[in-house]
């Protein structure tokens, strides 16, 4: 009997839903009752507590004020932990709103160790909160600083010696702020890490929307604050944000690997979890993005075409502080050509770069480019160059393959 | 169980649906267990356990397995029951996916897998045709289940989900991790695949 296509497919489809009814799977009914008697058991036992406050839920709770939120997820922690003295407990609270330099700010870093081991397998969310509570802190250094603290961003030119001064009474300030960006990046980094390591182990790309979207909250908020931060810290900013956008490529990446035919496609570990690979299997052809040399991360606009050599996967380690030497990752640097072409920059200046490590020219499997940070020196008088941030100037020196000035 | 079209835009919205009359209101129970009503997360367990215990049978294929891998469905449940809420999850759809991803942590390999062993097929004993339809009708299955597990893991994961255990596009999608476009795309081709590789007198 002739069928067309529809009517065949309609069959096979009938055919399927008559036959399931029919194909065992009941669970047995010994089995059934004593799992349920244990599960209400189980459920009578346990004490309910308020839901963690995720990430994705932060960026619909902007109406919330702070102190508030954190006491909710303090709450939170202490039902869990069963604390029930209340000298303590109004303690806590009020170390709630404590920030860096304060002298219940200890009190409240270890309450949220506590919260974190109580977090069980929302650890991951849990650090990107405590990253996000981090960045808050910062914001409110900065603005509820002393008011003539020396911006990064700030006018630039004027009276240096009024400007010493200040830098003084504000170094404090400055260190922590440093601090507390340094804690930033390592609650980032490992809260990343558990979201990466669900998403690849369960094949599901939930944690890794979670981490996309925090992410980007989290850069935006960041950017923001990067002209107001004093001079010393604008480097540590400058890491910070790199870390974000190593963040956001490798996410991107690996929900490109979570396709792959065979399996999530990965190979080796990184302090941000599992290293997206290039996929290898039947026909379907997912290579991990960013493996086109030239490709430039989200936020580079006017970036080089220039192909660049790309690191080995896994070798990757942004380090904290200062010039950062060989980070691969996009910086967050508006409007600045990369890497510094010699002599040619308006004002007449060289724009220093820090010491690349020359690497071979064979591209590798990876999603990464070495673009260095820059660390721009603000020349008075200096027009036309959009620069982030004035440093005290190192011997400028830049060895980026053909591009080499100064002693490589 | 399968909420249907309606239902599944008001879940978008993250308004749970109006219960039909007789249906059991899930979210209720959801809420009751979420304050500490052990008695109601059993009886989301009544609700559930066949569909999570079909479901996990017919990828692991043993039943000691299929049943240690449903209780520890359960158990984490009961743990992350606090994280449940409205928002465009489907509590059946929540429970398999925690099923599957067990399963997943367990399975070597992480292919989808249709495990169905030919003694599960009942259906050859209740036919209630003469002797000879019921043979046939029993070969015809034995065929269409070989022809399901020569499909492609995820082709293979989406018409079990589909239509041997009636879940909705959106359900299925939430369990596969997937948009609703794509499951509809997969699904069509599976089933065109399954067409063609059916031998012709069985169609």
């Amino acid at each position: 009997m002739e069928m067309s296509v529809r009517e065949r497919e309609d069959a096979v489809i009938a055919h399927l839903q008559a036959l399931a009814p029919h194909l065992d799977g009941e669970p047995d009914p010994a089995f059934r009752a004593a799992t349920r008697a244990r599960l209400v058991a189980m459920a009578a036992v346990r004490t309910p507590t308020a839901p963690p406050v995720s990430p994705l839920r932060r960026l619909f709770a902007e109406g919330m004020p702070a102190p508030a939120r954190w006491r909710t997820r303090l709450t939170a922690g202490l039902a869990g932990a069963a604390l029930s003295v209340t000298a303590t407990a109004a303690l806590v609270a009020v170390a709630s709103e404590a920030g860096p330099g304060d002298v219940l700010y200890g009190v409240k870093r270890g309450t949220e160790q506590t919260q974190l081991a109580l977090a069980g397998s929302a650890r991951g969310e849990k650090l990107l909160g405590l990253a996000s509570t981090r960045l808050d802190e910062v914001r409110t250094l900065v603005e509820t600083g002393p008011v003539a603290l020396p911006a990064a961003g700030g006018s630039g030119s004027g009276s240096d010696d009024a400007a010493d001064d200040v830098v003084l009474a504000a170094g404090a300030d400055e260190a922590l702020v440093v601090e507390t960006l340094e804690a930033m990046d390592a609650q980032t980094a490992e809260g990343a890490a558990l979201l990466t390591d669900r998403a690849v182990r369960t094949e599901d790309a939930g944690p890794l929307e979670v981490l996309a979207a925090w992410t980007a909250t989290q850069s935006e908020g960041l950017a923001e604050l990067r002209d107001d931060v004093p001079v010393a810290a604008a480097d540590e900013v400058a890491d910070s944000l790199l870390l974000l956008a190593d963040l956001s490529t490798r996410v991107t990446a690996l929900d490109s690997s979570l396709d792959c035919g065979a399996g999530p496609a990965v190979a080796g570990v990184d302090e941000l979890g599992p290293i997206p690979a290039t996929c290898l299997t039947d026909g379907s052809t997912t290579t991990a993005p960013g493996g086109d040399g030239s490709t430039a991360g989200p936020e580079v606009p006017g970036s080089t075409s220039a192909p660049l050599p790309t690191p080995l996967p896994g070798s990757s380690a942004p380090s904290a502080g200062g010039g950062v030497p060989g980070v691969p990752g996009v910086p967050g640097v508006p409007g600045v050509p990369v890497p510094g072409l010699p002599g040619g920059s308006a004002g007449g200046g060289i724009l220093p770069t820090p010491a690349v490590p020359s690497l071979p020219t064979d591209v590798l499997p990876s999603p990464k480019l070495p673009l260095p940070s820059v660390s721009v020196p603000r020349l008075p008088g200096t027009t036309g160059i959009p620069v982030p941030s004035a440093v005290p100037l190192d011997t400028p020196e830049a060895c980026l393959g053909p591009v080499a000035i100064g002693d490589c | 169980m399968p909420a249907g079209p309606a239902a599944d835009e008001l879940s978008d919205a993250g308004v749970a649906p109006p219960a039909e009359p007789g249906a059991v209101d899930v979210w209720a129970l959801v809420h009751r267990a979420q304050a500490g009503d052990a008695e109601a997360f059993g009886q989301l367990y009544d609700h559930y356990v066949t569909m999570v215990h079909r479901y996990v049978y017919h990828r692991v294929g043993d039943r000691a397995t299929a049943e240690d891998v449903t209780s520890e469905t359960f158990v984490r449940a009961l743990r992350r029951i606090d994280s449940l809420s409205f928002q465009g999850r489907d509590v059946g759809a929540w429970l398999v996916t925690i099923a599957r991803n067990i399963v997943l942590d367990h399975v070597k390999s992480s292919r989808y897998r249709l495990e169905v062993s030919t003694a599960d097929m009942r259906d050859a004993d209740q036919a209630t045709e003469g002797p000879e339809d019921a043979v046939v009708a029993h070969l015809a299955n034995r065929e269409l289940l070989a022809c399901v597990q020569q499909l492609g893991s995820e082709q293979q994961e989406c018409i079990v989900l589909r239509f041997i255990h009636g879940l909705s596009v959106s359900e299925t999608a939430e369990i596969m991790g997937k948009k609703d476009g794509a499951i509809k795309a997969l699904q069509h081709r599976a089933v065109r695949r399954l067409a063609g590789l059916l031998p012709e007198g069985l169609r």
